[in-house]
């Protein structure tokens, strides 16, 4: 065998100090001509969404259709720094003041080492759940009809089909990841009531959790052609003191010829090999680190 | 014949950009290791919800140790213009990404060169792509 010749393979490690992947800030630049901080964002739209009168599907509702960008990622839906595969990025929560999710004192504590201790849902390609569906990686499409609207997500292939008719939620027994949802207008706002989760997914990459108590008003809203205000009203005794609400934005992708493409997430997930190599475990909820939740 | 490259250990600037993905890296690999790895493709998968490159590369020592480097999603990396047959085996490539905390022969890919000097971003980047045309 030769000796090394050609050689060049060289494993330079770098003693270098903490480098931080990135100082960019995930969400830039403006949506509807409002700053893309969410509080700041939401209180810019408020008043352009009252004033907005936005394109109609034939059978005379606000038109959702086409292909949407997230302005806001789910790094950590909590404001936080530069991190490695994170980009800092401000709080999507608006009504409390410190702008944190409001957890019970032993839900906090038990949100402190979530990451560390478990896989996150999302990294084991299980669907995202509500609010994250739409805050989850890659494109999202809507395609409503009349009665429905499907909103689409690239990664995994998540999707979530709402009756915008109403109607009761499926019986309490009924524990689903993506939830139940039931949709209906108010005026120009898709209003969406989501029960029945069954407390597996998370809001993000770190470890923010819910319980199987979980209940999601979600409210999207035109604020020009391009930008959907996005809203979710968070109740879960069982996990926070107090509801709360989380702001977002999607922004129209009008790249001609875009189109979804396959994105079948489990291709023997390697990530999740690596993250038990690190020691971490399934996530199976809640269940008897808070006191019954799931 | 190409010699055996020394490489300088030395202040250098790590190729950053946003890294965004569906899982968080921080449990696994580790923000104080960077590293540059140069060697010949020996594999490359092309599969979600991460891509893996796995190279061979020569430590100074001589010995030949194969690493594996997560790269972005498929769909990542072509929307950047990466496509699968850019990955042929035996490709010399100089990719930069972070060591597993583990201490196994793994690491979060943040960049790739190819010999004929073209750079892509090769880490999970959810956030550009993502970015209204």
């Amino acid at each position: 065998m030769p000796r090394v010749r050609a050689l060049t393979a060289t494993v330079l490690l770098l003693a270098a100090s903490v480098v931080c992947a990135s100082a960019q800030a995930p969400a830039t630049g403006t949506a509807a001509g409002c700053p893309l901080e969410p509080m700041k964002f939401h209180a810019c739209a408020l008043p352009k969404m009252k004033a907005f009168s936005p394109p109609r599907t034939p059978d005379g509702r606000p038109d959702l259709n086409g292909y949407w960008e997230r302005a806001f990622t789910s790094q950590d839906i909590e404001e936080h720094g530069d991190g490695l595969g994170v980009q800092a990025g401000p709080s999507l929560v608006i009504d409390t003041p410190d702008r944190k999710i409001p957890y019970h004192p032993a839900a906090l504590e038990l949100k402190k080492t979530m990451a560390a201790q478990f896989i996150s849902p999302l990294a084991a390609c299980y669907p995202p759940g509500v609010p994250r569906h739409g805050l989850a990686p890659a494109s999202h499409q809507i395609l409503q009809t009349p009665g429905y609207i499907v909103h689409l997500l690239e990664f995994s292939h998540a999707y979530r089909i709402i009756p915008t008719a109403g109607g009761p939620h499926v019986p309490s027994s009924v524990r689903l990841w993506q939830g139940d949802a039931r949709g209906r207008w108010d005026g120009n706002t898709l209003v969406v009531d989501v029960t029945n989760s069954n407390g597996l997914t998370w809001y993000d990459n770190a470890g923010n959790f819910h319980s199987d108590a979980l209940h999601v008003v979600e409210r999207f809203t035109l604020v020009d052609a391009d930008t959907i205000h996005y809203e979710a009203r968070i109740e879960d005794p069982k996990v926070y003191t107090r509801p709360w609400t989380l702001v977002s934005a999607f922004r129209r992708n009008k790249e001609p010829g875009y189109e979804l493409l396959e994105q079948a997430c489990y291709e023997g997930n390697r990530a999740v090999e690596g993250a038990e190599g690190a020691g971490l475990k399934p996530y199976e909820g809640v269940t008897g680190m808070l006191g019954g939740a799931r | 014949m190409k010699r055996l490259t020394t490489v300088v250990a030395g202040i250098a600037l790590l190729w950053a950009a946003p890294v965004v993905a569906h899982h968080s890296f921080s449990a696994e690999f580790d923000a104080t290791k960077p590293i540059t790895l140069k060697g010949k493709l020996t594999k490359m998968e092309w599969v979600n919800p991460h891509g893996w490159l796995y190279i061979d590369v020569t430590q100074p020592d001589g010995k030949v140790v194969n690493w594996a480097i997560e790269a972005g999603s498929p769909n990542a990396l072509l929307r950047r213009g990466l496509r699968q047959n850019d990955f042929p085996v035996g490709s010399e490539l100089i990719i930069d990404g972070y060591r597993s905390k583990n201490g196994a022969s793994t690491a979060n890919g943040t960049s790739v060169k190819f010999a004929d000097g073209r750079n892509f971003f090769l880490g999970a980047n959810d956030a550009a792509e993502g970015t209204p045309k």
